[in-house]
């Protein structure tokens, strides 16, 4: 899951991406409405944090712009104005929430869990694929009865085909999804990962549920 | 609410005065006819007594009539006519019947023969009679007392006719005038009416509302002049919910920093290392806040009007000499050039403190815009009454575009730069307050990439 931190306080930019990016998530971040509309456009986020107090354009401007341009990426507004007609104003430019400033760290990640529970088919925080279940939660995986221990990148790559199961994910995709724009795609990284996944979860079976696609790149099979 | 109006007040007036205008007029008017038609049954009285004594002294006291009692007053409007010889017998008698020995008239000739002639208005029969009488004496001895008598009814009917005529047309007039009186108080208390509409409609929250009347008159200027008191207000609370929301904006920044550092560092357990970042972390937002508030406080006290200067005797050359120790150490810190240009030893009268924070922010703001190699001076020189303060750094300078709101509350040129170096976009309006409190100047002038030079002008003491 990738998501963009637009937010021109830099050191709350900053807090906000080290706590995201320990959560697994991928994360790019602008400083300023322009910016950030523009990686919005061209990047396909899972979500987007923006502040409304920006500079160049504030975050109203942005989501207006963005929805006009038919991104539908969930819009989490942050911002340090708490007046309801603010908050309407935000949810009604397109935004999908508002999170007033000072927040607990907490709540914002269970906010974006649930923005991205709402894009996907599951309703709770539980994603299921046959007998492969994850807890977005705790983070906890599971093939039958069986624990998985993942790494935080190894999560995050297996959230992403659980929430698009038997779905043709592409390397772009992965790339897209779950790194940030510091990641080099020269490297076969994606590769190695989808290696490291199979080995723990099919362990001893001869089929992979991770299956290859030729040409194409990887699904994740319902059984 | 109708009654009390100024219109209909200013109506009832107008009525009042109308009304006893009318009621002048009218009098007067109803005088100067009844007067002229009595004058003139006198008038025509004294002409037929005139005729008939003529007629007498002609026909002689002898004087035949008609048998049948009737005479031919001819043109001449009488209807009565008596005679009386010097013995009080009625000689003649002509005209409507009267009783010659009526004691009115009896009481008349009596009367009359000692003064000469004499009108009198009496009611004869139950009928108001206009009677003259005059002495006839005559060499040719018919002597006695003429009473000629005309009745007065035709007079009275004209002048009660003309009496309600009167006041028929004043009632009209004033229902009339009330009509018209209260048309043109509205139409002139139109504009006021929209005033107080709009007034009431004027909150605190939506002042953008304006009068919409336009005309040279009294109204109209009034209206332009609340409506550009509504635009000063308007100003003024703009700037008020600005500022409150400039300083909730700053404030809750650092506040989110800190909540956001310390509920992500209590996630899970950490390295020390880790946990003592961000305690440092939030310590100095915590300490920015600190300097924040102080500062949102010394504004809301100076925009209160009510703090007080302790005013003493302040040296500029110590004070300057002494915060310049503070700002060497800071200058060595970064790696700057601090010069001390000539300081004149001038006094000016003014709160040490408040000076003294004056230009420590102005050499703060110094040392935070210029780059590590950089130089800073400061300079106390006289002119004429002032004492001029001159601080100049070769730093960053400031872009034309921003130098007419630098002094305004949270303006920052570099939002994001300053408050990543501790600004707080408050110290230069706090310095502006303070010099203009002390009666002085400050003025800027820079170059991008050049530097900046601050001056404040304050005045000498006169007590030195």
């Amino acid at each position: 899951m990738r998501i963009l931190v637009v937010e021109d306080e830099r050191r709350l930019c900053n807090i906000i991406k080290r706590g995201l990016i320990e959560e697994g998530y991928a994360v790019d971040s602008a400083y300023d409405g322009e910016d950030g509309g523009y990686l919005a456009e061209s990047t396909p986020y899972d979500l987007i944090i923006l502040d409304i107090m920006l500079p160049k354009k504030d975050g109203i401007e942005v989501c207006q712009e963005l929805r006009k341009k038919k991104v539908n990426i969930p819009i989490l507004m942050l911002t340090a104005r708490d007046t309801v007609e603010d908050r309407i104003k935000g949810l009604d430019a397109g935004a999908d929430d508002y999170l007033v400033k000072p927040f607990a760290f907490n709540e914002l990640l269970a906010r974006i869990r649930a923005l991205l529970r709402r894009e996907g088919r599951s309703k709770t925080p539980r994603l299921q694929v046959g007998d492969l279940i994850m807890d977005t939660l705790t983070r906890e995986v599971w093939y039958g009865e069986r624990n998985i221990e993942l790494t935080s990148k190894e999560y995050v790559v297996l959230e992403y085909f659980m929430r698009h199961p038997n779905m043709v994910i592409t390397r772009t995709m992965l790339e897209e999804h779950a790194w940030d724009y510091d990641f080099d795609s020269v490297s076969n990284l994606i590769d190695v990962y989808i290696r490291r996944l199979r080995r723990k979860i099919d362990e001893n079976s001869k089929t992979s549920l991770i299956q290859t696609v030729r040409g194409a790149g990887y699904r994740l099979r319902e059984s | 609410m109708f009654f009390r109006s100024i219109k209909f007040r200013l109506t009832i007036w107008y009525l009042v005065v109308l009304g006893v205008l009318l009621l002048i007029f009218a009098t007067i008017a109803y005088l100067m006819l009844s007067n002229s038609l009595y004058q003139s049954i006198d008038d025509s009285l004294k002409l037929g007594a005139a005729n008939m004594g003529n007629f007498l002294e002609m026909e002689g006291s002898g004087a035949d009539f008609d048998n049948d009692g009737q005479f031919d007053f001819g043109e001449q409007p009488l209807e009565l006519m008596l005679f009386y010889d010097t013995g009080g017998n009625l000689v003649l008698e002509q005209g409507w019947g009267v009783n010659a020995d009526n004691p009115q008239i009896i009481a008349l000739i009596t009367q009359d023969l000692s003064d000469g002639s004499l009108y009198t208005t009496e009611v004869l029969n139950g009928r108001e009679m206009r009677l003259y009488a005059v002495p006839i004496e005559d060499e040719l001895a018919i002597n006695g007392v003429l009473v000629v008598g005309r009745s007065t009814a035709e007079v009275k009917d004209v002048l009660e006719n003309f009496g309600y005529i009167l006041l028929f047309t004043s009632l009209a007039m004033i229902v009339l005038a009330g009509g018209c009186g209260l048309f043109l108080a509205n139409r002139a208390f139109k504009p006021v009416e929209k005033i107080s509409r709009t007034a009431r409609e004027i909150e605190e929250t939506d002042l953008s509302k304006r009068i919409d009347v336009h005309s040279e008159d009294e109204l109209g200027r009034l209206a332009s002049t609340l409506n550009q008191m509504i635009s000063r207000l308007e100003r003024a609370f703009g700037r008020q919910r600005q500022f409150t929301a400039d300083a909730s904006h700053e404030l809750r920044t650092p506040l989110a920093i800190i909540q956001a550092e310390s509920t992500l560092s209590l996630r899970k357990e950490r390295k020390e290392s880790d946990y003592r970042k961000s305690l440092e972390l939030i310590s100095r937002e915590t300490a920015h806040m600190a300097t924040l508030i102080d500062k949102l406080l010394f504004l809301a006290r100076a925009d209160s009007g009510k703090e007080q200067l302790n005013l003493e005797v302040v040296n500029l050359k110590s004070l300057i000499t002494d915060l310049a120790s503070e700002i060497e150490v800071l200058c060595r810190d970064k790696g700057l050039k601090f010069k001390i240009g000539p300081l004149e030893n001038l006094d000016v009268e003014g709160d040490k403190v408040e000076l003294r924070q004056l230009f420590s922010n102005l050499l703060d703001n110094a040392v935070r815009y210029t780059p590590r190699g950089g130089t800073i001076s400061v300079s106390v020189e006289r002119q004429k009454d002032t004492a001029v303060i001159v601080i100049t750094d070769s730093g960053i300078g400031i872009p034309e575009e921003h130098i007419g709101h630098i002094f305004e509350r949270f303006y920052r040129v570099d939002k994001a730069r300053s408050r990543a170096d501790g600004g707080t976009g408050l110290g230069l309006s706090i310095c502006q307050h303070i010099t203009k409190k002390h009666g002085g100047r400050i003025e800027v002038e820079s170059q991008v990439g050049k530097g900046s030079t601050f001056s404040v002008s304050l005045p000498l003491s006169q007590k030195s």
